[in-house]
């Protein structure tokens, strides 16, 4: 197949680039901004914080569902082997706003924050070959909770404030390949680092007493691995006709040996003037990210109508900090359920028409298991592509979910996500013809 | 613009708006979740007794603004005084009196008593750096006076006397005036055994005042000039207390010094001392004290095993009320520099007039029933 670009490709290029990177900017900026006096789930303060399980602006609004969705225009990140059809070089950028109302027997809050959502840049090296080389830098785990409480003490009364940050993030670099042409295949080697501060303030209201402030961080660094396999041809076997076909998918990630150090700093004032601090470094060792495992399948009518269901799994009862198994992490499983309708694809067709609209739900039952139940997590997606300029599209997603429950002493969250997304996409390496 | 452009740019900036708008929803953090929090923070209070204490003399250096003469009981304080450089070109035979003038400010311990004093003239053969005002000692004057008496000062004294002059032998000053700039100008006033009471004198040099000792030389012109001291000291001795069972001695002019260790090991590294109080009683009738003495004891971090305190974390114990026996300071900080596992030297109690006065602090030691203590309440964040 002979790819080319004429010089109106070129001028489109260079003038939807510079809107786009714009756009692009405005967002991480705006979730920075909304960064400050953040908070969010209490749960996150447990293991290594919330697992993210965001697969793509297109797939997070289909539930999480795309292990076994390829994609001319969008990344997946769940699976290496969905990036064989890329048939531009992508680069995608995205922030989310996080809104948790937060709620146990007593009290209840809403916090929110805005976070970086993760940049990918995936270039199609050889299309007929289906060689893709994706790198990316997107978030594994988000610690990020803030509480605060009066304790009333027969010695003298004083606050306490706990508040977590940080988290896990992903640097990947991978290829993806068409073995034949219904067999896809991706490996990305995946760098995880970052480090979680766990921050303990304590607050009297007088001059008298010290007030106080202890950061426990914990860094953590480490190498690990996914392969991932799109069989697209269930559909032919099956014996359908070619407006209908079908894929299934698996992916595998090998899991993480973190490199992990504690370290604790101790910051003593009294009436606003420090009169100490303290380091001490705390344990030296490995922190051990269990496998996962996923399995997935799409149907695609069409070309206008994709449903896909993914399943996955991953054994954090295999999961160790510095030697030891946290007794409130469990195995965790993941159901998702989506569909995206795309009414029309040609660029003469009205805006709305072109533009996709996704569906989804997911069930999924956490890591955590707390005061004897296991904390699960149900919710819907919504959310649509909406086409920009040329190649690049915007994404817009919409989650609602509840998780947990006020018994036993729990908390239930009910979780607002708001993602925003900027696809981008050109033609690199490839030969201009002339006019 | 086409229509389509003006609909995709509005859904753009309508999604910006959205974003930022939904970033200032956030409310103040509750207590929602906090069971889901081990309570680990909590507060304990402990009491620790002094280990140990002990008195140790670190003589002090006679650089105060308060120049001390006399001798009370067994205590004698010495005065030396440098003046500054004399006009050369003034004939010696032109000199008709000198007198030395110095300004009270300070008695010890009643104000009725005999001062009574020797002037004698440092020692010619010294050189202008063999003393110095910041270091000199009680032990190092033998060796730097003349021992031939040039004068003698013996008074009566009331709390009306403000000001004590006596005359110096011309002699001296024209001896003075053919050494030239390179030997001291100074002399060192010696109490007499007949002195039963301690002078404080002013020494104050600063940009707004000037209240030294004068030299005031008078003239057969008429005329007369003033010079003022370059370097001035008082410099003390008496017997050491040694170390007793039952008390710390802190005796000001000498000076004598307090010295109390405290195991604080069972407080946890790095726990926050939320508060923290040092308690010693004072024993009144082994005290010494007048209407001039600062009824204040400096605590002092040590930093270092045997070496005398200068500056860093210090606190100052007082009495609830004026000559109160119970003295409390807040430690917070000296407990809390221990609790971050920095060595623990102890603490040094010294008489806030340490330097200026003679006041004598008797405080029951480790030994006693009374033993000093710190209260300690501390927190560990986990």
């Amino acid at each position: 197949m002979k790819t080319v670009c004429n010089r109106h490709d070129r001028d489109l290029c260079a003038c939807t680039l510079r809107p786009a990177l714009l756009l692009g900017l405005f967002l991480l900026t705006a979730s920075n901004v909304a960064e400050a006096g953040s908070g969010g789930s209490v749960y996150s303060r447990f293991g290594i914080g919330d697992i993210r399980h965001y697969p793509g602006e297109r797939y997070a609004a289909m539930g999480g569902a795309g292990i076994a969705v390829l994609s001319h225009n969008s990344v997946n990140t769940l699976t290496p082997a969905g990036w064989t059809m890329l048939n531009r070089t992508r680069y995608v950028i995205g922030g989310m706003y996080e809104g948790y109302v937060v709620r146990d027997a007593n009290a209840s809050t809403y916090l929110s924050s805005g976070v970086f959502n993760g940049a990918v840049l995936a270039v199609p090296l050889s299309m007929p070959n289906g060689i893709v080389l994706g790198i990316g830098l997107v978030p594994y785990s988000v610690v990020n909770y803030n509480l605060m409480t009066r304790v009333t003490d027969p010695l003298q009364s004083y606050t306490l404030q706990y508040v977590g940050e940080g988290g896990l993030s992903s640097a990947f670099i991978g290829l993806s390949a068409i073995l034949t042409p219904d067999w896809h295949v991706g490996f990305r080697a995946n760098y995880l680092f970052g480090s979680v501060e766990n921050r303990i303030l304590q607050t009297f209201g007088s001059a008298q007493y010290t007030d106080a402030v202890a950061s426990h961080f914990t860094r953590m660094k480490g190498l690990g691995g996914t392969l991932g396999v799109i069989f697209s041809g269930l559909g032919e076997a099956l014996g359908w006709p070619d407006s209908r076909s079908a894929s299934v998918g698996i992916v595998f990630d090998t899991g993480v040996r973190l490199k992990a150090t504690e370290e604790s700093l101790y910051e003593y004032s009294v009436g606003g003037s420090i009169t100490g601090r303290d380091t001490v470094a705390g344990l030296s060792g490995r922190i051990v990210l269990p496998i996962s495992l996923g399995v997935g399948t799409s149907y695609t009518v069409k070309d206008e109508v994709v449903l896909a269901c993914d399943l996955f799994y991953q054994n954090w009862n295999d999961f160790e900090a510095f030697g030891a198994h946290p007794p409130e992490l469990r195995d965790s499983y993941r159901m998702s359920f989506g569909l995206e309708f795309l009414p029309r694809r040609d660029v003469m067709a009205t805006y709305f028409t072109r533009v996709a609209y996704r569906l989804g739900l997911f069930y999924s039952a956490d890591n955590l298991r707390l005061a004897e139940k296991g904390i699960d997590e149900i919710g819907l997606t919504a959310g649509a592509g909406l086409p920009l300029f040329d190649e690049t599209l915007l994404g817009i997603g919409v989650e609602y979910s509840l998780r947990g429950t006020t018994a036993n002493q729990l908390v239930k969250d009910n979780i607002l996500r708001i993602s925003f997304t900027l696809n981008g996409g050109e033609r690199w390496f490839m030969r201009f013809e002339e006019e | 613009m086409s229509k389509p452009a003006i609909q995709q740019r509005f859904v753009a900036l309508f999604c910006a708006l959205i974003l930022l708008a939904l970033a200032s929803c956030s409310e103040d953090p509750s207590s929602a979740g906090s069971d889901l929090f081990p309570p680990g923070v909590r507060l304990d209070s402990v009491v620790v007794y002094a280990r140990s204490s002990s008195t140790y003399r670190a003589p002090i250096t006679g650089n105060s603004h308060t120049l001390l003469l006399g001798q009370y009981q067994r205590i004698e304080c010495r005065m030396l005084l440098q003046f500054g450089p004399l006009n050369l070109a003034i004939s010696d035979t032109s000199i008709l009196a000198a007198t030395v003038k110095l300004r009270r400010r300070y008695w010890f311990r009643d104000s009725l008593g005999t001062l009574a004093f020797t002037v004698h003239k440092l020692s010619d053969s010294l050189s202008l750096s063999l003393w110095n005002e910041n270091t000199i000692k009680f032990s190092e004057t033998e060796a730097l006076y003349e021992p031939t008496i040039l004068g003698e000062y013996s008074k009566t004294m009331s709390p009306t006397d403000t000001f004590v002059t006596f005359n110096l032998d011309t002699a001296l000053i024209r001896g003075w005036l053919r050494d030239g700039l390179s030997y001291p100008r100074g002399i060192l006033l010696k109490p007499t055994p007949a002195s039963t009471i301690v002078y404080g004198f002013t020494s104050i040099y600063t940009l707004y005042e000037d209240i030294r000792p004068e030299l005031i030389l008078r003239y057969r012109s008429g005329d007369s000039s003033t010079i003022y001291t370059v370097q001035e000291a008082f410099v003390a001795t008496g017997d050491s207390v040694g170390t007793l069972p039952e008390h710390v001695i802190m005796q000001s002019g000498l000076a004598d010094r307090g010295l109390l260790r405290f195991d604080v090991s069972g407080i946890p590294r790095s726990a926050s001392i939320t508060d923290a109080r040092i308690e010693f009683v004072r024993d009144l009738t082994m005290s010494v004290r007048n209407e001039f003495s600062v009824d204040s004891v400096l605590v002092q971090l040590l930093l270092d095993e045997g070496s005398p305190p200068t500056g860093g974390v210090s606190t100052v114990a007082r009495g609830e009320t004026e000559g109160d026996t119970l003295f409390q300071a807040d430690a917070k900080p000296i407990v809390q520099y221990w609790a971050t596992g920095k060595p623990n030297y102890g603490v040094a109690l010294r008489a806030m007039g340490e330097i200026t006065t003679l006041d004598r602090f008797a405080v029951f030691g480790a030994g006693s029933i009374h033993r000093p203590r710190l209260r300690i309440v501390y927190s560990v964040l986990r």
